[in-house]
């Protein structure tokens, strides 16, 4: 059965005119109609350039937006609709990751805290209890337990990352959505922070949503792929079929746009200079 | 051939700590040179020794920068001027920071044709239409009148790129001009620049952390880590012969999609230890400035 079944899922956000205009504001569609089911421990990665509804479609799932139409359901459960509080014992099991731990982080609390303040909000336990909760955390995603009582400006953007991971982990819960989380690392900082993914997934049996803009890093974390352009599902399945034999033509234009570190002269001439 | 850059066992410190240990690198005309490294290797601070824009806190111990020839590692302010734009022009990474937000896209362009050239406006505009000709920009007139908000990314990009080859530079500095645009702008943007560099025969120092564009997009590289050069040679050399290690730690740490999710190996530890130690030794052995 599946954990997560989202159905004709549909967002529309106030836009922004463009000067004084009165009247109602235009609303923008940008997910207009998605469709997909997410087995337990398994992982889904979401693709498409900017503009393409990627992140939009990563929050409404997790209702930081309210759906316009479609339904999500969870664990059997409709969630679509929930009001604040049945929604706040559904972020046990629904977790996310952001982008830029910087900014995700509070940069006036030690790390212990911050990994402490899901633990907090959930459940009540006593001092020592929590303290052996946040060392087992930072275990998990391989940091030293005294990193607990360092700030978050102290830490390398790794390091970071791994802190947001391990307070994404801190409920244990059953599905975990990440949002480019690795796009502003180095090269060998992702390959760490891939690998820690792909081996927390496996033990932990965590059903992960991955979006990214970045195919291969895709390739190496998901067992499936959801390509989005403008709000639409063009084309999903496993990650090894989509990648290697791309039946949309936009998946394939989007492959054959990734530089592989090849050398291969005719690569650039093969597109136009006039867009 | 006539190197349009050289840079000779360059040593640069901040604060009393090495971040460029002796660095040599070259760019013959009308070749595109890649620096590669990930962050805290240097190649920011190369790029920016060559502009003559180095941060206040950071010196030059030794080594010489020379462009077509000539010594720039000391120029003073009024010989930068003079060379910035005319000799060496620079596309930036960010294209939102690197655009006055509160200026048109004419004002900007016309304002470097001015400067460089003594031309009145009118001369100047038909010459920034025809520079927003060359990057191939669909409307010219219109993109011309837009505030850089008004523009996508890639769009605000290949003003950019008319900036910099507006005064027809010898050699370019592109700083990682294409990390953050989607993959499809991203490929139309680097041919653009292989366009104009092969027609114009620039020199360029092509800075980036992604092997994959250096793959495409260069014909010789530099790999850089902790400040030192670690492997050097054609791209065909570098990427089907890598001589360093490292190299090949980075290679194998690049996710591809075209390979099985076990293809992929983190940097190992040990390697990144050798390093530091390698790095710690040359401290050691040239002594802290």
């Amino acid at each position: 059965m599946a954990l997560l079944e989202v159905q004709g899922l549909k967002l529309a956000l106030r836009g922004h005119s463009s000067g004084l205009r009165f009247g109602r504001a235009r609303r923008i569609e940008i997910l207009k109609g998605i469709d997909f089911t997410l087995d337990a421990g398994e992982s889904l990665g979401i693709v498409g350039e900017s503009g393409s509804g990627k992140t939009s479609l990563g929050r409404t799932i997790i209702r930081l937006h309210e759906p316009s139409a479609g339904s999500v359901r969870f664990a059997d459960r409709e969630i679509t609709h929930l009001n604040a509080s049945a929604l706040r014992g559904l972020r046990k099991d629904m977790q996310m990751i952001f982008q830029d731990p910087m900014s995700s982080l509070n940069p006036r609390r030690r790390i212990g805290p911050i990994l402490a303040q899901p633990l907090h909000a959930f459940d009540r336990r006593t001092k020592a209890e929590t303290v052996q909760r946040v060392a087992q955390l930072l275990d998990l995603v391989a940091l030293p337990r005294s990193f607990a009582a360092r700030y978050p400006h102290e830490l390398s953007g790794g390091q970071r990352q791994r802190v947001g991971i391990a307070r994404a982990l801190a409920l244990e819960p059953k599905l975990v959505i990440a949002d480019e989380i690795v796009s502003g690392l180095d090269v060998s900082t992702q390959a760490q922070i891939l690998a820690l993914l792909r081996s927390l997934k496996e033990r932990l049996g965590l059903a992960l949503i991955f979006i990214s803009h970045d195919l291969s890093v895709v390739r190496v974390l998901c067992d499936r792929v959801l390509v989005l352009l403008a709000g639409e599902v063009v084309e999903q399945g496993p990650c090894e079929e989509v990648f290697r034999k791309p039946r949309h033509p936009y998946t394939r234009e989007l492959l054959e746009a990734i530089p592989l570190p090849d050398v291969d002269p005719d690569w650039l001439d093969a597109v136009a200079v006039d867009p | 051939m006539n190197d349009m850059l050289a840079i000779e066992a360059l040593r640069i410190t901040i604060a009393g700590r090495n971040v460029l240990r002796d660095v040599s690198l070259a760019v013959p005309q009308g070749h595109v040179h890649g620096l590669v490294g990930e962050s805290g290797a240097g190649k920011t601070m190369v790029a920016r020794a060559v502009l003559g824009i180095l941060p206040a806190a950071a010196r030059v111990i030794s080594g010489h920068i020379a462009f077509d020839g000539a010594e720039i590692t000391h120029m003073s302010e009024r010989e930068r001027r003079a060379l910035l734009g005319r000799g060496i022009a620079l596309i930036p990474q960010d294209p939102m920071t690197a655009l006055n937000p509160a200026f048109r896209i004419e004002h900007q362009i016309v304002d470097v044709l001015r400067h460089h050239f003594g031309l009145g406006r009118t001369a100047a505009r038909a010459q920034a239409l025809e520079l927003m000709h060359q990057v191939h920009i669909r409307a010219p007139e219109r993109v011309l009148r837009q505030f850089p908000h008004e523009l996508s990314g890639g769009m605000r990009q290949r003003v950019l790129i008319a900036i910099a080859f507006a005064c027809r530079p010898k050699l370019i500095i592109a700083d990682e001009p294409s990390t953050a645009l989607d993959v499809t702008v991203q490929r139309q943007v680097l041919r653009l620049i292989k366009h104009l560099q092969a027609r114009e025969n620039t020199a360029v120092l092509f800075v980036t952390h992604n092997l994959g564009v250096v793959a495409k997009i260069c014909d010789t590289m530099t790999v850089l880590h902790a400040g030192r050069v670690v492997e050097e040679g054609s791209v065909e050399a570098c990427f089907e012969r890598p001589a360093h290690a490292y190299t090949r730690a980075l290679m194998a740490a690049t996710p591809r999609y075209d390979q099985p999710a076990a293809a992929l190996a983190p940097v190992p530890e040990a390697l990144s230890r050798d390093l530091a130690d390698e790095a710690t030794a040359w401290d050691a052995r040239h002594g802290a400035a």
